[in-house]
C-alpha cells in the first residue's frame, strides 16, 4: 500500500490525512465528527502526528474532537503559539491534553516554523515553508520583516508533503499574499504536484484575487488543484479563482463539496461512489474525499471518473474545461 | 395495506396524545398512509400497559410530547420513546413546540417534529431513521461520538439539571441550554465545586455532533475527562 | 503432600496504604479515633520538625492501653476490626476507629514507628515496639520480617498509648496542619454544653489560634438561632429563639412538612440546630461584644452544617466549601432572608440507633445517599424553609410598617414646617409658605403618578401571567388539531379533484392557515418573551435580535395589512444586557405603530427599522407612517398612562425610555418623521461591531 494522503470532505473546514504504512499525520481536522468517523473506519488507531495550521476556533474544535476519542491514540501534536490565548477553548484543548496524558503518552510541540518536520516515515517527508522563524517568533499580531502585521491566516502553517519519488503535495492551509511573498523571499522550494488551494478557494486577504491566484499557481506550478470547501458556507470556491486555474491550464481540478454555482440544489450520488464524506448524505459533496497516491502524485483513478461523469450532469460546473482533459492522466493506485 | 420501511412492513400506528381531537387529527394523516392506526383513547397507566398492546414486528408509534396536560398518561411522550426504542419499534415525537429540547431523552427518539413540520414524509423518515438505529446503522447526524463537552453553568431544577453547554467540536461559539438527569452526571459535587470556583467544567459525551440544528443534539453516556 | 501459605510481598504494604488515598489530616485523624475507641479523655498530637521531611509525629492518649499480647492480635493484624459500631466501648462510647487499613497509611507515612503501650489494671509494665519500614522493602515477604514486642517493668501509674512516626518521608504543610487542626476540634461535639470526655491537644503553633476560636463561644452571638427535633416517630417540630433564648416562634410537623403533612420523617432521631448572623454592622444588637470580622472568620472556618453522628462529626458534612443542604443556593435564588455558609453554623446530631439508621461509605467520604439519608436532608431544607418564610413574612410586615410610618411622618414633619415657619418674620411667611406648597404639591404628584405605575405594572404583569399560562393550554391543542387537519386537507384536496376545482378549496385553506398562524404567534411570542434565559444578562446580538423579533411576530402584520422594513446596517453591533430588555423596546415600539394604524385607519401601513453603525454607538431609527404624534406634547409621550386610547396601555413608551436608559442610551422622538407618521431615534452606546 503506497503512501497517499486524503482531503477530506468535513464540509467548510480543512482536514488533510496522510500515510505511509502505519504511520498516520493529519493536517487540521475540520469540525463535526467528520475526520474521527474517516479516521475509525479507515480502521486507524493510531496517529502519529496532528498538526494544527493556525489557532482559529474552527481548526482546534475538529482536533478537540479527535482527542477526546477513546478508540484512537494520538502521540503527537505540533502547533504555533497564538494558541496561547488563554482562551476556553485553548483551556478545553489543555484539559483534554492533560487527560490523554494521564492516560498514555502523547507530546505537545509549541512551534512549527521553516524547515523540516519530523516524521516516522521513509519515503515520504514533510517541509514547513511558511511561517518563518521571524514571524512564528513575532507570532500573530506582530510584524513581519517587511513591516506588515500578521494575521492568524498570513501565519498560518504551509505544509508541503513529499513522496522520494518525487511527487507532493502543498497544503496551502489559509495562506495569503503576503505568505506567498515570505515563502517565494526564502528561497525555499514549492513546486508541488498538487495544490490544495488556501482559504478554501475563498477571499485570500484583500489584494486581488485572480492576481493572487495567478501568482500561486506561477510558483506551485501544480498539475492538480484541489478545493476543501463547504457549499453551506460562503461562496467557495470564488468562480474567478477555478477560472484562473483553468486558463493556466491545470489539468485536473476538483473541490469535495458542491458550489452553488455549479448546481443550485443538492444533488444525491450513487451510494458507494464517494469515499466517507461530510456532504455525501445529503447531496452536497461533488468529488468527496479525494484521495491522492503520493508516489504517482495522481488521484485515484476510478475516482476521478466517478467524479467526472458526476461533472456532466451538474448544470454549471466551473471545472468542466479541465475535466474533459484528464482522460489520459488516470494511474491506478 | 402496511408501510414498507428499510425490511419492516408496518401495518399499524398507535397514536398517542391526550386530546382526543387531536389524535383524531394523527389518524387522519395515518389514514392516508394507508396503514391501521389504532387510537390510544384510555389513560396510560405505565409503559407496560401501553407496550402490552403493541407489536414490535408490525407497528409504529406517533406520539405527542405534551401527555400530562389532563390525566391521560402521567409521564411526557420522551418516556415512551426511549421505551419504544428500547423495544425496536418505529415511532415519532411531535410536539406543538420549538424548539424540542429532550436533551436528555433524544438520544433515543431519532426523529421529533413540530406539528407545523408534521406529515407523511416526517412519519416516513423518522420510521427509517429508527429502524436502522435498531440495526446499529446511525445516519451521520445521529450518530453518537464521544467528544468533550464544556459546561459554563449549573442551575439544579430538583433532580434534573439546567446546563448551559458548548460542545466545541460541534460550534465552538454557540452553547445550548439542556435539562441532564442528576443521575447521569458523574462527581456531581465536585463539577458544582468547578463551576462555582472558575465558571466552566468539562466533561466528555456520547453526542451526535454531526448535527446540523441545536434542537437536534443529544447528550448521552457522561464521562468524566 | 506439601503444606504451603500465602505470603504478601512487602509492596502490598505501600498499596494497601496508598490505595486508600488517605490525605495527611485524614491519618493523623486515624490515629485520634483510636485514641477515642480506647475511651482516652486527652489525645495529644505533637509535631516535630514537620516542615522539612524526616519530622516525627507523637500521637499519645490516657485510653485503655494494650498488653502485648494485644498489640500481637489486634494492633498488628492489618484489615481486621475488632470494633464494631455495634458494641459500644467500656465508657459508652459508640466506636469511631477505622477498619485496620486506615491506620496502616497513618503508620507508613513514617520511615520508622515506635509505640508503647501500658494497658489500664497492669502498669507496672510497658510494651513497646520499633517497626522500621526499610526492613520490609529488603525482605522477600511481609512474613519473613519479624517484629519484637520489649516488655519492661515501669515504676509510674498511668495507661495509655504512645505512637511516634518518626523520619516522615515528606514535609507537612502549613494548609495541612490547619485542616488537621480544623477536622480535630470539630472531631468531637463543639456545640453542645456538655463536654463529650474527650479532649485533643494539637501542638503546632496554628493550632492555639483556632482553638482559641472554637472554645469562644459565639453562639450567643447569633441573631437567629433555629432549634428542629425529629422524634422517634419522625414528627418534627421547630422553634425559633433569638440571641436570649427567647422564643420568637415556633411550628408542628404539618407546618414544616408542607408537601406532606401526614407523612412522618423516615430518617433517625436528630436535633438540627442553626445560629444565623445577620452581620450588618447596623442590625448589632445592644451589649454585643465580638466585632463583625472575627465571627466572619469563625464562620469562614466552621460555618455550615455539620454532622455528628453518636458524638462524632462525619465528614464532608460541612467542610470549608460543603454545603450539601444548598442553602447558598437557595440564597442565591431569593437572596432575601436565606442563610448561607457565610453568615450560619449549624449541627445535626443523629443517633445510629432504632429504625433509621445513616451508613457511612467505606472511604469515609460521607453517607451513603439513600431514601434515609434523603429523608434526613428533607428535614433540615424543610425547617430552613419554615425559617425564611417566617422571616419574609416578618419582612413584608417590616415593609408595610415603614410604609406606614412614612406616611405618618411626612405628617408629623409637614406639621413641624408649619410650626417653625410661625418664628419666620411675617415678610418672608408668603412666599416660603407658598415655596413649601409647590413643592409639596409636585412630590405629591410625582408620588401619584409612581403609585399609578406600580398598579399598571401590577395590571400588566397579572394580564401577562394569565396569558402566559393559557398560552400553553390554547397554543397546545386547539392549534394543533387546526394544524394537523389542514395538513391533511391539503392533501385530500389534491388528492381527490381536479385540478381546476381544486384552488376554491385551498384558497379557503390558505386563509384558514395564516390565521391559525395569528394565533400560533400570540402563544409562542408571550411564551418567548418570558422564558428566563433573555432575562439572563449576556451578550446581545443587536441585528439578531431585530431580525428575530421581526420574525416572530410576522403573521400579526401580515394580518393588519402592515409592512416592516429592515435596513441594518452591515456591521454585527453587540452591547451586554438581556436579550428581553433589548427586545422589549421594539415590541412596544411595533405595538405602538400597529395601535396608531388601528385608530387612525391608515391607509398604507408601514414600519422602517434602520440601524447606523458607528465605532462605539449604535443608532436606530423606527419609523412608520401613521398618524404622527398629535395632541400631545412631545416631552410628555413618555409619561405613563399619557398616550393612547382608553383600551391602551398607556406605558409602552415609558417601558421604551426606561429600558433604554438603563442600556445607558438615550431616546428621542419627532412627531412626523420619514414616513409621515411617528418616528423614534435611540441611540446606543455599543460594545462592539
Amino acid at each position: 500500500m503506497s503512501a497517499r494522503l486524503s482531503v477530506l470532505d468535513v464540509g467548510h473546514g480543512n482536514c488533510s490525512v496522510f500515510r505511509e504504512d502505519k504511520h498516520v499525520g493529519i493536517i487540521d481536522a475540520g469540525r463535526g465528527p467528520y475526520a474521527s468517523i474517516f479516521i475509525e473506519s479507515s480502521g486507524i488507531t493510531e496517529i502519529d502526528l496532528i498538526v494544527i495550521s493556525h489557532a482559529d476556533d474552527d481548526h482546534l474544535a475538529g482536533v478537540i474532537g479527535l482527542l477526546s476519542s477513546e478508540k484512537i491514540k494520538v502521540n503527537k501534536i505540533r502547533l504555533n503559539a497564538d494558541a496561547m490565548k488563554d482562551t476556553k477553548i485553548w483551556r478545553d484543548v489543555r484539559e483534554l491534553l492533560q487527560s490523554q496524558h494521564n492516560q498514555g503518552k502523547i507530546s505537545v510541540e509549541l512551534g512549527i516554523f521553516q524547515g523540516k518536520l519530523h516524521w516516522s516515515g521513509n519515503d515520504v517527508s514533510l517541509d514547513v515553508l511558511a511561517p518563518s522563524i521571524y514571524n512564528t517568533l513575532s507570532g500573530v499580531g506582530g510584524k513581519d520583516e517587511s513591516g506588515k502585521a500578521i494575521t492568524s491566516n498570513s501565519g498560518s502553517v504551509v505544509l508541503r508533503v513529499s513522496h522520494k519519488g518525487g511527487k507532493s503535495v502543498l497544503l496551502a492551509s489559509d495562506m495569503e499574499d503576503q505568505t506567498l511573498q515570505n515563502i517565494l523571499d526564502s528561497g525555499q522550494d514549492i513546486n508541488a504536484s498538487v495544490l490544495v488551494f488556501p482559504h478554501h478557494g475563498g477571499r485570500p486577504g484583500s489584494g486581488s484575487v485572480e492576481d493572487f491566484t495567478d501568482r500561486l499557481i506561477a510558483a506551485v506550478k501544480p498539475s492538480i488543484i484541489l478545493f476543501s470547501n463547504g457549499r453551506e458556507k460562503h461562496d467557495n470556491p470564488r468562480p474567478e479563482i477555478v477560472s484562473r486555474a483553468c486558463a493556466q491550464g491545470v489539468s485536473y481540478i476538483a473541490c469535495t463539496q458542491l458550489s452553488k454555482n455549479c448546481h443550485i440544489s443538492p444533488l444525491k450520488q450513487q451510494p458507494g461512489s464517494l469515499l466517507f464524506s461530510a456532504g455525501a448524505d445529503e447531496g452536497k459533496s461533488c468529488a468527496g474525499t479525494i484521495e491522492v497516491n503520493l508516489e504517482s502524485g495522481q488521484c485515484h483513478g476510478g475516482q476521478t471518473e466517478a467524479h467526472k461523469a458526476f461533472v456532466n450532469v451538474l448544470s454549471s460546473p466551473m471545472c468542466r474545461s479541465t475535466v474533459v482533459a484528464t482522460a489520459a492522466a488516470n494511474e491506478i493506485h | 395495506m402496511s408501510l414498507a420501511i428499510l425490511n419492516k412492513e408496518i401495518r399499524r400506528i398507535h397514536v398517542i396524545d391526550d386530546d382526543p381531537e387531536v389524535r383524531g387529527a394523527y389518524l387522519e394523516h395515518v389514514k392516508d398512509m394507508d396503514v391501521e392506526g389504532i387510537d390510544v383513547s384510555n389513560s396510560i397507566v405505565n409503559i407496560e400497559s401501553l407496550f402490552s398492546t403493541i407489536d414490535t414486528e408490525h407497528d409504529g408509534i406517533i406520539c405527542d410530547y405534551q401527555l400530562t396536560g389532563r390525566k391521560y398518561s402521567a409521564c411526557n411522550g420522551d418516556v415512551f420513546g426511549k421505551a419504544a426504542y428500547d423495544r425496536h419499534i418505529p415511532f415519532i415525537l411531535s410536539s406543538h413546540f420549538k424548539p424540542l429540547s429532550l436533551g436528555g431523552q433524544r438520544r433515543y427518539i431519532p426523529k421529533a417534529v413540530a406539528a407545523d413540520d408534521f406529515g407523511i414524509d416526517a412519519v416516513r423518515e423518522a420510521f427509517e431513521l429508527c429502524l436502522g438505529e435498531y440495526q446499529g446503522s446511525f445516519s451521520l447526524r445521529r450518530r453518537p461520538i464521544r467528544t468533550l463537552v464544556r459546561i459554563e453553568g449549573m442551575k439544579p431544577y430538583g433532580a434534573v439539571y439546567q446546563l448551559n453547554v458548548v460542545v466545541p467540536n460541534w460550534n465552538p461559539t454557540d452553547g445550548v441550554q439542556i435539562l441532564i438527569d442528576a443521575s447521569s452526571l458523574p462527581d456531581l459535587s465536585k463539577l458544582q465545586a468547578e463551576i462555582e470556583a472558575t465558571g466552566e467544567a468539562r466533561l466528555t459525551a456520547e453526542v451526535n455532533t454531526g448535527a446540523t440544528d441545536s434542537n437536534e443534539l443529544y447528550f448521552s453516556e457522561w464521562k468524566s475527562l | 503432600m506439601q503444606s504451603v501459605n500465602f505470603k504478601f510481598s512487602p509492596r502490598i504494604l505501600a498499596r494497601l496504604g496508598e490505595e486508600l488515598n488517605q490525605t495527611f489530616d485524614q491519618s493523623i485523624l486515624e490515629l485520634v479515633k483510636n485514641a477515642y475507641d480506647a475511651d482516652a479523655t486527652l489525645c495529644k498530637v505533637e509535631l516535630f520538625d514537620t516542615s522539612s521531611a524526616g519530622g516525627t509525629i507523637r500521637v499519645s492518649d490516657d485510653g485503655n492501653g494494650m498488653d502485648s499480647d494485644s498489640i500481637r492480635d489486634a494492633w498488628l493484624v492489618l484489615g481486621k476490626s475488632d470494633k464494631t459500631s455495634d458494641r459500644p466501648t467500656s465508657a459508652g462510647r459508640t466506636p469511631a476507629g477505622s477498619k485496620g487499613l486506615g491506620r496502616l497509611a497513618a503508620l507508613r507515612m513514617g520511615k520508622e514507628i515506635r509505640l508503647a503501650s501500658v494497658k489500664k489494671g497492669m502498669s507496672r509494665r510497658i510494651h513497646s515496639l520499633h517497626i522500621d519500614w526499610s526492613e520490609f522493602e529488603s525482605a522477600n515477604a511481609v512474613e519473613d520480617v519479624s517484629l519484637s514486642i520489649v516488655t519492661e517493668k515501669k515504676t509510674t501509674s498511668g495507661h495509655g498509648t504512645v505512637v511516634e512516626l518518626r523520619a516522615l518521608r515528606t514535609a507537612v504543610r502549613a494548609e495541612e496542619v490547619r485542616k488537621l487542626a480544623r477536622s480535630l476540634i470539630l472531631l468531637t461535639d463543639p456545640f453542645g454544653d456538655k463536654s463529650s470526655g474527650f479532649q485533643i491537644e494539637l501542638e503546632a503553633s496554628e493550632f492555639s489560634d483556632i482553638e482559641r476560636l472554637v472554645q469562644t463561644k459565639y453562639f450567643d452571638e447569633a441573631d437567629y438561632h433555629l432549634s428542629a427535633e425529629l422524634d422517634e416517630e419522625g414528627i418534627a417540630s421547630v422553634r425559633l429563639l433569638d440571641w436570649r433564648g427567647e422564643v420568637l416562634a415556633s411550628a408542628k410537623h404539618a407546618e414544616i412538612r408542607r408537601n406532606e403533612p401526614e407523612r412522618p420523617y423516615a430518617a433517625p432521631t436528630c436535633n438540627f440546630d442553626l445560629w444565623t448572623f445577620l452581620l450588618k454592622s447596623g442590625n448589632f444588637l445592644q451589649g454585643r461584644k465580638s466585632r463583625v470580622s472575627e465571627i466572619r472568620q469563625w464562620l469562614g472556618h466552621f460555618g455550615g452544617v455539620h454532622i455528628y453522628q453518636d458524638r462524632v462529626r462525619v465528614a464532608p458534612y460541612g467542610d470549608v466549601g460543603n454545603d450539601w443542604l444548598q442553602i447558598n443556593l437557595s440564597r442565591a435564588k431569593s437572596p432575601e432572608e436565606r442563610p448561607s455558609t457565610n453568615n450560619s453554623i449549624g449541627r445535626l446530631v443523629v443517633n445510629s440507633r432504632g429504625p433509621y439508621r445513616l451508613t457511612q461509605k467505606t472511604d469515609r467520604s460521607g453517607f451513603i445517599e439513600d431514601e434515609t439519608f434523603v429523608e434526613l436532608t428533607s428535614f433540615a431544607l424543610d425547617s430552613l424553609e419554615w425559617l425564611a418564610k417566617w422571616r419574609l413574612a416578618q419582612a413584608e410586615h417590616r415593609r408595610s410598617t415603614e410604609r406606614q410610618q412614612a406616611r405618618e411622618a411626612a405628617e408629623a414633619e409637614k406639621s413641624s414646617f408649619t410650626q417653625a415657619l410661625l418664628k419666620v418674620p411675617e415678610e418672608a411667611r408668603a412666599a416660603i409658605q407658598v415655596a413649601f406648597t409647590d413643592y409639596a404639591t409636585s412630590r405629591d404628584r410625582e408620588a401619584d403618578a409612581l403609585r399609578r405605575e406600580i398598579q399598571l405594572y401590577r395590571t400588566l404583569s397579572t394580564a401577562g401571567i394569565t396569558a402566559a399560562t393559557f398560552a400553553h393550554e390554547s397554543h397546545g391543542n386547539p392549534l394543533k388539531v387546526i394544524t394537523l387537519n389542514l395538513k391533511s386537507l391539503r392533501r385530500r384536496i389534491v388528492e381527490l379533484l381536479r385540478t381546476d376545482e381544486q384552488h376554491r378549496l385551498l384558497s379557503l385553506v390558505e386563509k384558514i392557515s395564516v390565521s391559525a398562524g395569528a394565533l400560533s404567534t400570540l402563544g409562542s411570542a408571550t411564551l418567548g418573551l418570558i422564558r428566563s434565559e433573555k432575562r439572563k444578562v449576556g451578550k446581545v446580538d443587536l441585528h439578531r435580535t431585530i431580525t428575530s423579533l421581526i420574525e416572530l411576530m410576522e403573521p400579526f402584520w401580515v394580518a393588519r395589512e402592515t409592512h416592516v422594513e429592515l435596513a441594518l446596517s452591515p456591521e454585527n453591533p453587540y452591547i451586554f444586557a438581556s436579550d428581553a430588555a433589548f427586545e422589549s423596546i421594539f415590541a412596544n415600539l411595533i405595538n405602538n405603530s400597529l395601535n396608531a394604524f388601528r385608530q387612525a385607519g391608515t391607509a398604507t401601513r408601514a414600519i422602517r427599522i434602520q440601524t447606523l453603525v458607528t465605532r462605539d454607538r449604535c443608532k436606530i431609527v423606527v419609523s412608520d407612517s401613521g398618524p404622527g404624534i398629535v395632541n400631545v406634547k412631545i416631552n410628555e409621550i413618555w409619561l405613563p398612562g399619557v398616550t393612547s386610547a382608553s383600551d391602551g396601555t398607556g406605558l409602552g413608551l415609558t417601558i421604551v425610555r426606561d429600558t433604554v436608559r438603563d442600556l445607558g442610551g438615550e431616546v428621542s422622538a419627532i412627531a412626523h418623521g420619514q414616513l409621515g407618521g411617528a418616528e423614534f431615534l435611540i441611540d446606543l452606546p455599543i460594545l462592539g461591531s
